[in-house]
């Protein structure tokens, strides 16, 4: 192997050095930055959207138009930014959390972050083509995305490019599992670890078994459509619903791919601003595990009314997953009992988090009973169902995580005013854009029509939640006004603004090359607390709150 | 090395005629594709090594290939304070073989052309990637 | 703000003219109560805790450090254990009269879905109703009888939804799916396909005009002449 000299290794400077860097911070930063630019582009997506849909009547896009922005904003949330978003946090803090200098594959982090940005290109491109982009749903149901229905590169694109995505996905997962079970620092032992990294496994796991099933999916797809294969069509003895099957076998683990890191954040910011360890962190572990084997056996949830499911067994396992859902809900609270908490921006969208995830966990229990699932299925319910787990679940907590984080990432302090003034925003701005959305689907609303008809009687909760998704977007740009300033203006952050307990608050904001010149030693999950303790208790000019 | 190469010529040796003989007896698209493309697959990866333990005639594991030993830090488990430790330098290959992998993915889209640079640009990252590593 | 929420979001389900719709609504209206129950007790702890025990200006001191607490955990390990199993019962005894098949339905309606419209055939009775965007297909079915969907699809996947009657399901090429509704109230209810089939998927509506049966044989005779002669 290689010499000691060659520890720091020279770096390739200004542009190139982005596209060369094998450090899992640099990789971490793009992740985050590319994911950060598909949120944007398909919230720009999703606001055409709204606009078309806040009246009655076709006004600004046509059918074809309107099919490929729902594709797209779906795919672009789902595949290039929520799992991106997972991946780039996990990326930055997981060796940072574990005390270790770097993934275990540094170059194979790289190769895949590049394929997960080349598969969100391919995919997008498909609007430059003369048929344009994909426009089945981001479900790509077939046969309907088979090359009778679906003609055009714009789909040939699409499969190719989420599947590019999907395997760099996995590469993603694999490295993390190897460096999360193989280079914890000394002392770090599995339970030692903080409840983001317990998360960042299951979540590894789940990606690792399920992104697969998705590539097996639009392998088959591909094959249907180019090669003449007829696996999902009927007329030549395929079957529209074993794609189904794939699909959500890969889809629902999905569901907790993007939510699992996040509920990880928002069990590191609570206790850190509540001045308390978590409330059971045993409790923590188990229900991340229980979430995460529950979350194989709950697909055809999604398929009740395909009447080609066992409704029954799906229905129980489904609900199933509220148990460990609630045990995490009252373990926040618990962590919050008895503390003194600081509401800074952080934790303000923890505070948002816990309610708007809440109102969508209980929906979830709705959907998950067949009956009232042939009520609602494919209604605007379910998008209302989805937007407040996903947007009031993962979208609130990973600003928190970036509140949290940033002035680890880039050592200055975000603006706390515009930091409240995003949160308010975006708290009424959601909830005005997702909660009508619940009664359109009850009067019957179904998804995916770019208009209805004015004697249906759905304008008035069309135009709330237009108006909502507009103040959501003026919350989003109030966030990038904040980044951008700060990034330039903020005050230095230091090594630890928050009085944090995990290790990436014991090294320099940003860390250095190789993250840490020292460790404290770890003999719990609060090692940096632990320090601090000591430290105040040998001499109280050593003491911080 | 030697023998897993003997094991991926056998399998391109196997597949090869295999793809062949089902085309002429079957006249059927995607069985030949995929099998096809697992020659395509083992020829690259053969090509690959071989150029490898060419320019290192010493057999080395599979595992320094791909890398395992970088994640040994005795260093860091001894001590607390932490020795300066063997970290990877900037490396190009990465980005270059997704770029390999977007060019030969815009062959299943646009038909077959477009698969060559890509898969041209893929062996000559594999070569590249494999060779900086074993360089170290 | 929760409670009424979800009440009222329970209170905004019409009570649907139909046997079968009528078990989703009483279902939903269960869960509509147990969720609000569970969603004010969840927020108002969380409320409680935030308000209580947010931090006073310069109090720097440590709040006390305990770590968790096994038999609170296990309590509420339980709690929402139980719920779900009776909200699972409750959702099987309904599940049952919603999907339950009448031995002998009054009529037997083969829906075939296209893109972009319906086909009803009345089986056995040699009556067809079709149409599609802009001639919205109107089918005749009789009150207080039980009368069978047999749905499938010609060409990709659609589904056969009516939203007023809480009914939906899925219409899969090479697929059969049999729904059994029995409405009690006349009227006309609109119907709709709730799978993005492709361009013209929001236009894909039907009508279901329930009437006395007496009235349904007579329309059914008429049909039945009016399609003979052409």
């Amino acid at each position: 192997m290689a010499t000691l000299e060659h520890s720091v290794p020279r770096t390739a400077g200004g542009l190139l050095e982005w596209f060369t860097s094998v450090d899992h911070k640099k990789i971490g930063i793009l992740y985050l930055s590319s994911a950060l630019v598909f949120f944007v582009l398909s919230g720009i997506l999703a606001l055409v959207m709204r606009s078309e849909l806040a009246q009655p009547g076709l006004q600004l896009v046509d059918r074809q138009t309107y099919a490929q922005l729902f594709t797209m904003h779906g795919t672009g949330m789902m595949f290039f930014f929520g799992t991106p978003m997972v991946i780039g946090l996990a990326n930055y803090f997981v060796p940072l959390h574990i005390g270790a200098p770097d993934v275990a594959f540094p170059r194979l982090n790289a190769f895949a972050f590049w394929l997960t940005l080349a598969g969100a290109v391919m995919a997008f491109a498909g609007f430059l083509t003369a048929t344009g982009a994909a426009a089945f749903g981001w479900t790509a149901y077939a046969p309907l995305s088979g090359d009778a229905y679906s003609p055009g590169t714009g789909a040939d694109l699409w499969i190719i490019g989420v599947a590019l995505s999907g395997v760099a996905g996995v590469l993603a997962a694999v490295n993390l599992l190897a460096t999360i079970f193989g280079m914890r620092a000394p002392g770090m032992s599995m339970l030692r670890m903080s409840i983001f990294n317990w998360n960042i496994v299951v979540t590894s796991i789940l990606i690792a078994f399920s992104f697969p099933a998705l590539t097996v999916a639009l392998a088959l797809l591909w094959a249907d459509r180019n090669l003449g294969s007829s696996f999902f069509e009927p007329a030549g003895g395929g079957d529209p619903v074993l794609y189904q099957h794939l699909f959500w076998f890969f889809g629902h683990p999905e569901v907790y791919i993007l939510i699992l890191p996040f509920f990880g954040i928002v069990t590191e910011i609570i206790p850190v601003f509540s001045r308390k360890p978590v409330f059971g962190y045993k409790g923590f572990v188990f229900a991340t595990l229980l979430i995460g084997a529950y979350s194989f056996s709950v697909w055809a949830h999604h398929m009740f009314t395909t009447g080609a499911v066992d409704g029954p067994f799906f229905s129980a396992t489904s609900m199933l997953i509220a148990v460990p859902t609630g045990i995490k809900f009252f373990n926040w609270i618990g962590t919050m009992w008895g503390g003194k908490i600081h509401f800074q921006t952080p934790m303000l969208f923890c505070a948002g988090f816990l309610f708007m995830f809440l109102m969508g966990g209980i929906t979830g229990v709705f959907l998950a009973s067949p009956p009232l699932d042939y009520f609602v299925h494919d209604t605007y319910y379910v998008v209302a169902h989805l937007h407040y787990v996903l947007f009031g679940g993962s979208v609130f907590a990973m600003f928190a995580g970036l509140y949290y984080w940033i002035p680890k990432m880039s050592g200055r302090m975000l603006s706390e005013g515009l930091g409240k003034l995003h949160f308010v925003l975006l708290l009424v701005g959601m909830n005005a854009a997702f909660f009508p959305m619940h009664q359109l689907g009850i009067d019957g609303m179904q998804r995916r029509i770019p208009d209805y008809p004015a004697s249906f009687g759905y304008a008035q909760e069309n135009l709330v939640s237009t108006a909502g998704a507009f103040l959501i977007a003026l919350a989003v740009l109030v966030f990038f006004i904040n980044l951008f300033v700060s990034l330039r203006r903020g005050p230095f952050a230091g090594d630890d603004p928050w009085g944090g307990y995990t290790l990436e608050w014991a090294t320099t904001s940003p860390p250095p090359h190789h993250n840490f010149h020292r460790l404290p030693p770890i003999r719990s999950a609060r090692p940096v607390f632990d320090e601090r303790r000591e430290n105040a208790q040998a001499g109280p000019e050593g003491g911080s709150p | 090395m030697i023998e897993e190469l003997r094991l991926f010529v056998r399998i391109a040796l196997y597949a090869a005629p295999a793809a062949a003989l089902y085309w002429l007896l079957s006249s059927e698209v995607s069985g030949t594709w995929m099998l096809s493309a697992l020659v395509v697959a083992v020829a690259m990866w053969v090509v690959s090594a071989t150029a490898l333990s060419r320019r290192r005639p010493q057999p080395s594991s599979a595992a320094r290939l791909l890398g395992f030993e970088e994640t040994e830090t005795e260093s860091q488990r001894s001590s607390l304070e932490l020795a300066p430790q063997v970290l990877p330098g900037p490396s190009a290959w990465p980005a270059a073989a997704a770029l390999a992998a977007f060019v030969t993915g815009l062959g299943a889209v646009y038909g077959g052309w477009f698969a060559i640079p890509g898969l041209l640009l893929g062996v000559t990252c594999t070569v590249g990637w494999l060779t900086q590593i074993q360089r170290r | 703000m929760a409670l009424l929420v979800m009440v009222g979001a329970s209170a905004c389900v019409p009570q649907a003219p139909s046997v079968q719709g009528r078990a989703v609504n009483q279902l939903y209206g269960i869960f509509a109560v147990i969720a609000s129950i569970i969603f004010v007790v969840t927020a108002a702890l969380i409320a409680l805790s935030m308000l209580r025990y947010r931090a006073k200006p310069s109090d720097d001191a440590l709040p006390a450090q305990f770590e968790g607490n096994v038999k609170l955990e296990l309590i509420w390990f339980a709690i929402p254990t139980v719920i779900v199993v009776v909200l699972f019962i409750l959702t099987l005894q309904k599940l049952d009269v919603v999907t339950e098949r009448a031995p002998d339905p009054e009529s037997i309606i083969e829906v075939d879905a296209y893109q972009w419209g319906w086909s009803f055939t009345y089986r056995g009775e040699g009556v067809n109703i079709s149409g599609g965007p802009h001639n919205d297909p109107e089918l005749v079915v009789p009150i207080d009888r039980a009368v069978a969907f047999e749905i499938s699809a010609e060409d990709v996947q659609h589904s056969f939804y009516l939203p007023r009657l809480l009914i939906k399901r899925d219409a899969i090429p090479g697929r059969t799916n049999r729904v059994d509704v029995e409405i009690d109230e006349p009227g006309r209810y609109i119907g709709k396909c709730a799978e993005f089939c492709g361009l013209l998927h929001a236009e894909m509506n039907f009508v279901v005009r329930a009437v006395p049966p007496l009235e349904y044989r007579a329309w059914l005779n008429e049909r039945k002449q009016d399609d003979g002669n052409a």
